[in-house]
């Protein structure tokens, strides 16, 4: 027997059964037809369940998978035949939360595909090559979420550095949106240095 | 859906379709890809484009060498840039690229740079980033730098360092273990998963010294893990040593106690891991499945699926072996059968099915019958299965058992499912004699309305050997006529001979049985015809109420003791010509495959999902190797191979087994080697055997592996001459010999010069199990009594003072090497007696049975009484000395 719990896979597939993103930490499946026809196997199967409320689980292949839909979002985590289901279910429910609180409650496949890479630095930060790393979805949320932040300013410059960094991003957003510079979107620029500074101070 | 159906689905097609990646195309991508060159890195637009790559991949996408090269080298550029989110992609990246050994050189010195930053992310990125893409020479040049990252106080770099290590020992166990001491100091850690990750480590790095990981576990039990994933890591290893423990130790269970204490912690995994691991105790008494039982009933009524899924699942278990046990859960179990969860639903309905007794059988079948028709045909099978073995178990029950069979057997369903159906109707009508005329009807009526011509031809054929047993046979012949009439050719060919069957057994019916044959002359189909033709005439007596001959039943019902495949390839070479095709020209010689064994309960696949496939048949392979081997090519064919024994301990600097070929007059022994030193290599290894032990035994051939590189295992051989037919045993003393050269592990070359070597290997005992293979039969009575008493042998042994019963049934199984039938190597708790039943095949392909009774005489002496049954008389007796002298 496998001494230390692993982690075969783990999927987010779409309403349809579409890769979102998907990780495979073992070699069961070692081509993408393999891996493909595994997460179509996994799919039909699971379709018809309800996995809204509680994490459902089913065994086929020899395999153990736990799943939790939520929208059109599925996911999925695998583990061999002779796993703890209540660990599997620990890592879905990490993975999950996790994914929730980077979307910031709107999970939906847009958003998750808007927030790709959120999404993959999330799947890095669950597993390590099979091997479970953290299962707290709020650890994990914290250090991909992290990224704006630079650890070594001191808080007050962080927040105005955090400040200018979100107004630069409107900024671009505006410009790639527009193509010009509205007098409006320069005021609102303005604003957001006006809050970032306001909020340096209160701090 | 090919047409536009609904109009107002229209406009919300489009946006679910709606994607960032709409249209991505992977050379567009690449070529964006250029941005990482800019001298003014965008970390926003870097980032984007990453993404994107990684998108590509995550779609099953490649890149082609020449890609990944630029790529990656793209890449490398980007840790210019101070933008923390762009390098953690880039770190994603990297490892997705999985670079090659020139490639990780340049970006080697940025890793190491961000490996000792201030910056906890960075540090704890590299390191797993590194690790993963590193070899062994890079690996001396950061050791340093890991030690201290497991020690380091972020847990987040304390963990990222474990598990590289974890990934490490694979490759590089040697660094690895010398880490001991700060690994052993991470496992104190206050940061639950750092706990986690060392205490897997650790145990990882001393998993061969049982004595330490005793040490380990003896220390953490007593309480200081806080993780809840590193106490189910310690409850896996604690069981583990109790596993290895057991046969040493008596009386009290070590640690029993903190396996007990863990049922009773905060965190549901914890108990789950700790109930499990009592269950599958080896021999666990009631008492101690009582409480782990208690927590997992508790479980079954749980909200979570999850929950209640590791429960069933593990009560389905502990039920095959201890179904008393589980019967208090009982009332929970039904109330499950109706589950959401089909998979649930499945395993409570089978435990319930082994854990019922006799009465409440028909109750549980009323609730078992509105369950299957909302379940799908994989979990219907199972629970075929479950009834069969019921049935089995409760004979007195067959009637209502039976029925919900045949009832099931009418509904829709495919065609496994209705094979299991059949299958299971077939066991029952074999091993259960009063089934035997309502299950042949039930048959009967399947195939009027039967679409799967592979079942017909089976039942038809079944018909054939049991229908003339019934007291009134004629009742078949009705429903197996019909068969001519209305189905397809394959099916018509089977009645017919089914037809034949009856004719021949059944005198009385003979008449009736010819005109109907005649009729069959007419048939559209050739097989058909033939078919009728030839029966007609080897029946003969021209219609009239004779007997038939003793040749005529061995050609209708004898089986052809020729393997297919021989025959095939016979009549393919058969060129036609005056002489006419001899049968008995065709080799006889059978690949020796232990037939499944179908009735033995305790190896009845366990979940829902299909029996792991058994190991590949080896003989075959080291068939292929011997005769490949000119010295061995004459020495006839290969009658058995041993399992491997081992030669040295675990962990050596050579690891030596050893496979047992014996042929007729022949015995050759395979020496596998291994290498486990990366800086030597050995060449012309020789063992040299000493078989002054073995009298009957000389030495006729050897031969040498030239060369033996570190890690690629090779073998040597040696060959003994013994006296035929004979099954000769000895002991045999190993010396291994070789050259021995010291290799540069930067360059891996070997220096010119070699020293002679020897290395002392455990001796090697030919014992007379090895000269009978395990065989098993299907149905061991009918076997038994086809055998005859002809050249039986019984005889009585007293075994003196065993531990147990199951002790001494096991080594009376070992001394005699054959394989146990229909389950009997299981030994139930607390029982007096025992029958144990076994089959193999003797060397000279003699078919031997043997029937063991043990009882116990006293408070531990156990004696044995041994009846052995075989085809020729010498062989009986052969058996018994194996037993008198053992």
């Amino acid at each position: 027997m496998e001494l230390c719990p692993s982690i075969k896979n783990i999927l987010l597939l779409d309403s349809e059964g579409n890769r979102v993103a998907v990780k495979y930490y073992s070699d069961d499946w070692p081509t993408n037809s393999a891996k493909e026809a595994f997460e179509r196997a996994v799919f039909t199967k699971t379709q018809k369940t309800n996995a809204r409320t509680e994490a459902e689980i089913t065994m086929f292949d020899n395999y153990i998978v736990v799943y939790k839909f939520v929208q059109d979002l599925h996911f999925f985590v695998t583990g061999g035949e002779n796993e703890n289901e209540i660990i599997l279910a620990t890592v879905l429910q990490g993975f999950f939360d996790a994914v929730g609180l980077l979307l910031r409650g709107n999970e939906d496949k847009r958003e998750a595909l808007e927030n790709l890479d959120l999404i993959l630095l999330c799947l890095d930060e669950i597993v390590d090559g099979g091997i479970i790393l953290e299962t707290d979805a709020n650890v994990i949320a914290g250090k991909v979420d992290s990224h704006s932040m630079d650890v070594g300013a001191p808080l007050s410059e962080q927040t105005i550095t955090q400040a200018l960094a979100t107004a630069r991003e409107h900024l671009t957003r505006s410009l790639l949106q527009t193509e010009y510079i509205p007098d409006v979107t320069l005021m609102s620029l303005q604003a957001c240095i006006l809050d970032a500074i306001f909020v340096a101070d209160s701090t | 859906m090919a047409q536009p159906l609904v109009k107002k689905d229209d406009d919300r097609d489009d946006e679910a379709d709606y994607s960032p990646f709409l249209g991505i195309e992977k050379g567009a991508v690449l070529q964006e890809a250029r941005v990482f060159n800019d001298p003014q890195l965008d970390p926003r637009r870097c980032s984007q484009v990453i993404t994107k790559l990684l998108y590509l991949l995550n779609q099953g996408e490649t890149f082609t060498k020449v890609e990944a090269t630029e790529v990656f080298f793209a890449v490398t550029k980007l840790f210019q840039s101070k933008d923390i989110g762009l390098r953690r992609m880039v770190y994603v990246m990297i490892k997705e690229l999985s670079p090659s050994a020139d490639e990780v050189i340049i970006v080697t010195s940025s890793l190491m740079k961000d490996m000792t930053s201030k910056t906890d992310m960075y540090r704890a990125n590299a390191i797993r980033v590194l690790c993963r893409i590193t070899d062994g020479t890079l690996l001396t040049q950061i050791e340093r730098y890991l030690k201290q990252a497991i020690v380091d106080k972020n847990p987040v770099v304390a963990s990222a360092a474990l598990v590289s290590g974890i990934h490490l020992l694979q490759t590089n166990p040697e660094i690895v273990k010398r880490w001991s001491n700060e690994v052993q100091e991470a496992v104190q850690s206050r940061a639950a998963l750092v706990q986690f990750h060392a205490l897997a480590l650790l145990h990882q790095i001393r998993q061969n010294d049982r004595l330490a990981v005793n040490k380990l576990v003896s220390s953490l039990t007593k309480g200081s893990v806080r993780s809840p994933l590193a106490q189910c890591l310690l409850i896996r290893y604690t069981s583990q040593v109790i596993r290895e423990s057991a046969n040493t130790q008596a009386g009290d269970r070590p640690f029993y106690d903190f396996l007990e204490g863990c049922l009773r912690h905060k965190a549901e995994m914890v108990i789950f891991e700790a109930a499990r691991a009592i269950t599958e105790l080896n021999g666990v008494t009631t008492r101690e499945l009582t409480p782990a039982i208690t927590v997992l009933q508790l479980f079954l009524s749980s909200s979570k699926p999850v929950l209640r899924f590791a429960a069933v699942r593990t009560l389905n278990k502990v039920a095959m072996t201890h179904p008393m046990a589980v019967t208090n859960c009982n009332i929970d179990m039904e109330s499950l059968i109706s589950d959401q969860n089909r998979s649930i639903a499945t395993l409570a309905i089978t435990t319930l099915l082994k854990t019922g007794n006799e009465s409440s059988v028909d109750r549980l079948m009323k609730q078992i019958t509105n369950f299957m028709s909302d379940i799908a045909d994989e979990f219907k099978i199972v629970v075929v299965e479950a009834i069969r073995s019921l049935c089995l178990k409760f004979p007195l029950k067959h009637r209502s058992l039976m029925n919900f069979l045949s009832n099931i057997l009418r509904e829709e369903g495919g065609f496994d499912y209705k094979k299991a159906i059949v299958d299971s109707i077939v066991i029952l009508i074999r091993d259960i004699p009063e089934a035997k005329e309502t299950g042949l009807l039930h048959l009967c009526e399947f195939i009027e309305d039967c679409e799967f011509t592979y079942l017909s031809t089976q039942i038809l054929h079944f018909l054939g050997i049991e229908g003339p047993k019934t007291s009134d046979p004629s009742k078949y012949i009705r429903y197996i006529y019909n068969r001519v009439h209305l189905e397809n050719a394959t099916v018509r060919a089977a009645a017919v001979s089914t037809l034949a069957k009856f004719g021949a057994m059944v005198d009385t019916l003979k008449p009736r049985i010819f005109v109907l044959l005649r009729r069959c002359l007419f048939d559209n189909d050739d097989e058909v015809r033939d078919r009728a033709t030839l029966y007609l005439n080897t029946l003969g007596g021209d219609g009239a109420v004779v007997q038939t001959g003793e040749d005529v039943k061995e050609f209708l019902f004898g089986s052809l003791d020729i393997p297919l495949v021989n025959l095939e390839n016979s009549l393919k070479n058969y060129e036609p010509s005056e002489e006419s095709f001899d049968i008995y020209s065709v080799p006889r010689e059978v690949k020796t495959q232990p037939l499944a064994e179908k009735k033995a309960p305790g190896k009845k696949p366990t979940g829902l999902g299909a029996p792991p496939a058994g190991p590949p048949s080896t003989v075959d392979a080291y068939e292929k190797l011997l005769s490949s081997i000119p010295e061995f090519a004459n020495f006839g064919k290969l009658f058995k191979s041993s399992a491997p024994v081992e030669l040295t301990e675990a962990e050596t600097e050579y690891a030596v087994n050893v496979v047992k070929h014996i042929f007729d007059g022949h015995v050759v022994f395979q020496y596998n080697c291994t290498n486990t030193i990366p800086e030597q290599l050995l060449e012309n290894v020789t063992v040299i055997v000493d078989a002054s032990e073995a009298e009957e035994f000389a030495e006729v051939a050897s031969k040498p592996l030239r060369s033996l590189p570190y890690d690629s295992p090779g073998q040597t051989f040696v060959a003994f001459e013994k006296p035929e037919g004979i099954p000769a045993v000895g002991k045999f003393s190993n010396m291994l010999r070789f050259i021995v050269k010291e290799v540069d592990p930067s360059t891996g070359e070997a220096e010119d010069d070699g020293v002679e070597d020897e290395y002392q290997l455990e001796e090697l005992e030919v014992v007379a199990a090895d000269y009978i293979l395990k065989v098993g039969v299907s149905n061991f009575r009918n076997a038994w009594e086809s055998m005859g008493a002809d050249c039986e042998r019984i005889d009585e042994y007293g075994l003196g003072p065993r531990e147990s019963l199951a002790e001494a049934v096991n080594a009376v199984i070992d001394l005699l090497g054959m394989q146990p039938c229909e389950g009997t190597e299981v030994v139930p708790n607390n029982s007096r007696s025992h029958t144990c039943l076994l089959s193999g095949v003797y060397i000279g392909n003699v078919k031997v049975l043997v029937r063991l009774q043990f009882g116990l005489d006293g408070p531990k002496d156990v004696a044995m009484k041994l009846a052995v049954r075989s085809e020729d008389e010498a062989v009986s007796d052969a058996i018994h000395e194996i037993v008198a002298s053992g």
